[in-house]
């Protein structure tokens, strides 16, 4: 269709798609307001853990073994007499911050890649287009599983505790190839925009172009994605640290406490419902934030 | 072109793509003893192993050769059937997978029909009544289900459901089919819960496609309404998606499963993996791995294919 | 006027564009059970526009035309051929002294301009990266520069999307113009614009051509529009010019019976149609497959049986070039 046929229809179908648009981003502002609270009150959980937590997290206490909820302590004490809720409190950090790296390294190699293979092309982009192909087709989870086996569990590291370094080696090592493939298909499309070619014309350098024309506008997806992908990579870290393979005992991390409450959980179920509700709420919380900012950037 | 013959072209065609896959897989399989730290030999036969039988090992393995010559040996082991053994017990991995195999089929099937049972009408549903209070519920169920732990799902429903009822054992594979059948069904409705919102609401998307195409468009023009609408044009039309968005989540699905076997204590693969991953027996590990990584080539071969029989508008493109 | 922007200014005649024996091929690449193969968009184009005047290209969709503008500025393949500016051939690629040279405005207002970034930074950024304009004389320039296309300084603070479809393709030729080209090609620079608007910025373009010696092309499937602005004309099909020359000769006489179909095709009330032209009929052949000979006689209403074998060689009569075999040598 000719331009020309669609001018007189452009100010009716503009109004209202800006209707929709303004319920879209009244919702989307909702889930940003109800999640980014859920969010930022458990990101001050895990940054002031230590004035929060009333216990230390390590510290046992076999003569107050299983104790109920209640008095001392808020959610009782597990089978070694340590309290529950400084527990939580404290898995909050640590569940968060691997959750973040194991999102946002995966985002960053992930981006590199895929803007570079995407406008430049050539072999990187085969090479690229194979991997993404290739992980479509492999049971990842169940190789991340395996992996943290061989690798074996080892000591701190930095900053970072024990056993976390592994597991943020592991989803970087596969995660950035969802990144590349998400980057790469908006690089295509956005170089291929007037703008862009105007800034070609233009006589700007290759990089330049990439940087300040290109992927500005081809980030969107990515921002909304990684936002999610930091509930996903908790939960999976969880589910991994569930079963044995991910951050070891005695660090207080949500899974890993659902594993040792698990021989308690008919008498004491809370020892195992709190750790699952934790994952849970912040997940939904990290996924109304995703969900809110994608209906944002989709009205702009 | 008469339609056998390109079909046989296209069967020929995914087939002899899978090859390069292949290979892809059984390479990132075969990394699994090489990220090891220290000797892999010395971890694969255990700390009882005399240094003669370690550097016997590491010969045989070509560990003391480079990588490309350790994967060649590597598949050759496996053309021949030859996993390895296992450190922890010594009996063969291949035999270790088939004693292990049963459990993991019924979970798999098991979880994959209740998804789709559950999934599909949800989604024509859905697509039916676009921007009802369901299509609603299904989009934010989608984006909440992905974030349930399916293992704390499933020992909620043990301690809630399971303990107080009777109605299901709290953990094993039962006896018999009946007993089987019982063990499997907390176990789907966990992995379910997750699963069927998300493949629920890809399927609706596909599903408005489809009502929205240009033949329903002509069905509609032609007089065709209501449920023979639906079941003719639109449920046809959505098999394939189901297929293929079912494909997908194959590798979710099984993950999905290993998870559960631990926690309803299922003795299959899946636990047996996790089991060997935890005491570092590398070669079960590996051994486990490829059958699930395998797996997912299959089915995703397998769905290719049927989505030929499907659908003939796959062949023709 | 002239010095404040800066532009040398250059006498009518003096060599502007020229552009030799112009190819450009793309490759359609393989599908499952089909091979590779070749759309040769331009076949072999020869034009010439002097500074300070201005070309018009008209042809249906698909004829090649933008693939013609985008190899001349350089933004797409060129597969053999020249194109010089003031005698200096440009390649494809070109460091930033040559790529200021010919400057592009686009038909699409909205996919035309970056989104995320104000004007004002995109207009910096192109007088700062080419050194054009140092320190304050910066913010100078790009405000004058949105003068000149008649909007005002207080628009370098806003985003595109603040700006109906006419000021942003304003913005667009201010865009070109920052680089001080010496050939502007603007590629349906006006097609997205309701008529008023239309009439608005191609006066300025046509009164900016003017003002600053640079050498016009303007391509159009508006006949009427490129009567009135256009200097000479050329007609393209299928990747090839059928016919060029001066517009009023080329309105008033056209040769080639392509361009007499596209000009019966113009409803006019004020010519009565000559007996035995006919209305241009069917879709062009598909760029994938150009028929043998001349790529227009499937069409043509008055072909002849070498016209499926021979393809015609450009002819000079009076100052207008045509291929077509209606036309020998000589004659
Ligand atoms: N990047 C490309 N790869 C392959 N073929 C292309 C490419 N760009 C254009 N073509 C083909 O080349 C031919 C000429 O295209 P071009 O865009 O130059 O035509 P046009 O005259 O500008 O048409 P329109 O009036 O629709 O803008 C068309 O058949 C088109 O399909
Ligand atoms: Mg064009």
């Amino acid at each position: 269709m000719t331009a020309a046929l669609v001018d007189p229809l452009i100010d009716p179908l503009d109004n209202s798609v800006n209707e929709r648009r303004s319920a879209a981003s009244g919702r989307g502002r909702a889930k940003l307001v109800v999640g980014g609270s859920l969010v930022a009150a458990l990101v001050l959980v895990a940054v002031f853990a230590g004035a929060i937590a009333p216990h230390d997290p390590l510290k046992q206490d076999l003569l107050h073994r299983l104790a109920d909820p209640g008095g001392a302590h808020l959610l009782g004490t597990d089978a070694l007499g340590r309290d529950v809720f400084s527990r939580l409190v404290y898995a909050t950090r640590v569940d968060l911050r691997v959750g973040v790296l194991c999102a946002v390294v995966p985002m960053l190699v992930g981006t590199l890649v895929g803007a570079t293979a995407g406008f430049y092309g050539g072999v990187a982009d085969t090479l690229v287009t194979r991997l993404i192909d290739l992980v479509q087709s492999f049971p990842v989870l169940v190789f991340f599983l395996a992996l943290l086996g061989a690798l074996g569990i080892p000591q701190a590291f930095l900053f970072l505790g024990p056993g976390e370094l592994p597991v943020v080696i592991v989803f970087a090592a596969v995660g950035w190839i969802v990144y590349a493939r998400l980057i790469r298909g908006e690089v295509l499309r956005v170089r291929e925009l007037d703008y862009v070619q105007a800034a070609r014309a233009a006589g700007l350098s290759r990089p330049r172009v990439l940087l300040r024309h290109v992927l500005p506008n081809a980030v969107n997806q990515t921002i909304v994605y990684v936002v999610l992908d930091v509930g996903l990579a908790i939960l999976a870290m969880a589910t991994l640290s569930f079963l044995g393979l991910g951050i070891p005992a005695p660090v207080p991390e949500w899974g890993a406490m659902i594993a040792e409450n698990r021989p308690y959980f008919a008498d004491q179920w809370w020892l195992v419902v709190t750790p699952g509700l934790s994952v849970s709420v912040l997940g939904v919380g990290l996924a109304l934030v995703g969900d809110g900012l994608d209906d944002l950037l989709k009205q702009s | 072109m008469p339609a056998t013959g390109s079909r046989y072209t296209f069967v020929w065609h995914r087939l002899l793509q899978s090859v390069p896959l292949l290979l892809a897989v059984t390479f990132l399989v075969f990394l699994i003893t090489k990220v090891t730290p220290g000797n892999p030999a010395r971890t694969i036969l255990g700390p009882k192993a005399t240094s003669e039988q370690v550097s016997r090992l590491s010969h045989q393995l070509g560990y003391d050769r480079g990588v490309p010559t350790q994967y060649w040996r590597f598949l050759e082991r496996l053309v021949h059937g030859d996993l390895g053994d296992s450190a922890r017990t010594g009996n063969a991995v291949t035999s270790v997978i088939a004693t292990h195999l049963a459990p993991t089929v019924w979970m798999v099937v098991a979880s994959a029909l209740l998804t789709s049972l559950v999934a599909v009408p949800l989604a024509w549903a859905a697509a039916a009544h676009r921007d009802s209070w369901l299509d609603h519920l299904l989009r934010t169920s989608s984006i909440f289900a992905l974030y349930l732990p399916t293992f704390w799902v499933g020992l909620v429903l043990v301690r809630f459901v399971a303990l107080p009822t009777g109605w299901f054992p709290v953990s094993g594979f039962g006896d018999g089919v009946t007993g089987h059948l019982r063990s499997v069904v907390l176990p789907a409705i966990s992995l379910s819960l997750g699963l069927a919102p998300v493949v629920a609401r890809s399927l609706r998307t596909a599903m408005i496609d489809v009502l929205e195409s240009d033949y329903v468009a002509a069905a509609r023009a032609a007089g065709v309404r209501g449920w023979s609408l639906f079941r003719w044009y639109v449920v046809r039309n959505s098999l394939s998606p189901a297929v293929s968005l079912l494909a997908v989540q194959i590798g979710f699905l099984l993950f999905g499963v290993v998870v559960l076997e631990v926690t309803f204590d299922i003795n299959g693969l899946g636990s047996e993996l996790v089991t060997a991953a935890v005491g570092k027996d590398l070669l079960v590990t590996q051994g486990i791995t490829l059958v699930f990584a395998l797996a997912v080539v299959v089915v995703n071969l397998v769905a290719d294919l049927l989505l030929v029989v499907i659908d003939p508008r796959v062949r023709a493109s | 006027m002239l010095q404040t922007t800066g532009l040398g200014v250059k006498g009518a005649g003096v060599t502007g564009l020229e552009v030799r024996g112009l190819h450009v091929r793309y490759r359609v690449p393989a599908g499952l059970g089909r091979k590779p193969s070749y759309v040769d968009a331009v076949n072999g184009a020869d034009l010439s526009v002097a500074a300070g005047s201005s070309l018009g290209v008209v042809g249906e969709s698909g004829c090649g035309k933008s693939s013609l503008a985008r190899a001349i500025c350089g933004i797409g393949p060129i597969t053999s051929g020249s194109v010089s500016v003031g005698g200096v051939e440009l390649t494809r690629r070109r460091d930033r002294a040559a790529a200021r040279r010919v400057q592009m405005v686009f038909q699409d207002p909205t996919s035309s301009l970056n989104p995320r970034r104000t004007i004002g930074s995109m207009l910096r950024e192109l007088l700062t990266v080419h050194g054009l304009r140092t320190g304050a004389a910066v913010d100078r320039r790009a405000a004058e520069l949105l003068e000149l296309v008649g909007l005002p300084a207080s628009a370098l603070g806003d985003r595109p999307h603040a700006f109906s479809g006419g000021q942003r393709q304003r913005i667009g030729i201010a865009r070109a113009l920052a680089l001080e080209p010496e050939v502007l090609m603007a590629d349906e620079a006006v097609s997205a614009l309701d008529v008023s608007t239309q009439a608005v910025v191609v006066d300025l373009l046509h009164t900016l051509r003017a003002e600053l010696g640079l050498s016009l092309v303007f391509i159009s499937h508006d006949l009427g529009v490129v009567r009135a602005v256009c200097d000479s004309v050329a007609v393209m099909y299928l990747g090839t010019i059928v016919e060029q020359g001066p517009t009023e000769m080329l309105f008033e006489s056209p040769r080639h019976p392509y361009t007499r179909a596209l000009l019966d095709a113009v409803p006019r009330i004020d010519v009565v149609r000559p007996p035995g032209s006919a209305r241009l009929s069917g879709e062009p052949p598909s760029p994938l497959d150009v028929p043998t000979g001349c790529p227009f006689h499937p069409r043509c209403p008055v072909a002849v049986a070498r016209c499926r074998t021979e393809q015609p060689v450009p002819v000079e009569i009076d100052g207008q070039t045509v291929s077509c075999h209606l036309w020998p040598h000589g004659s």
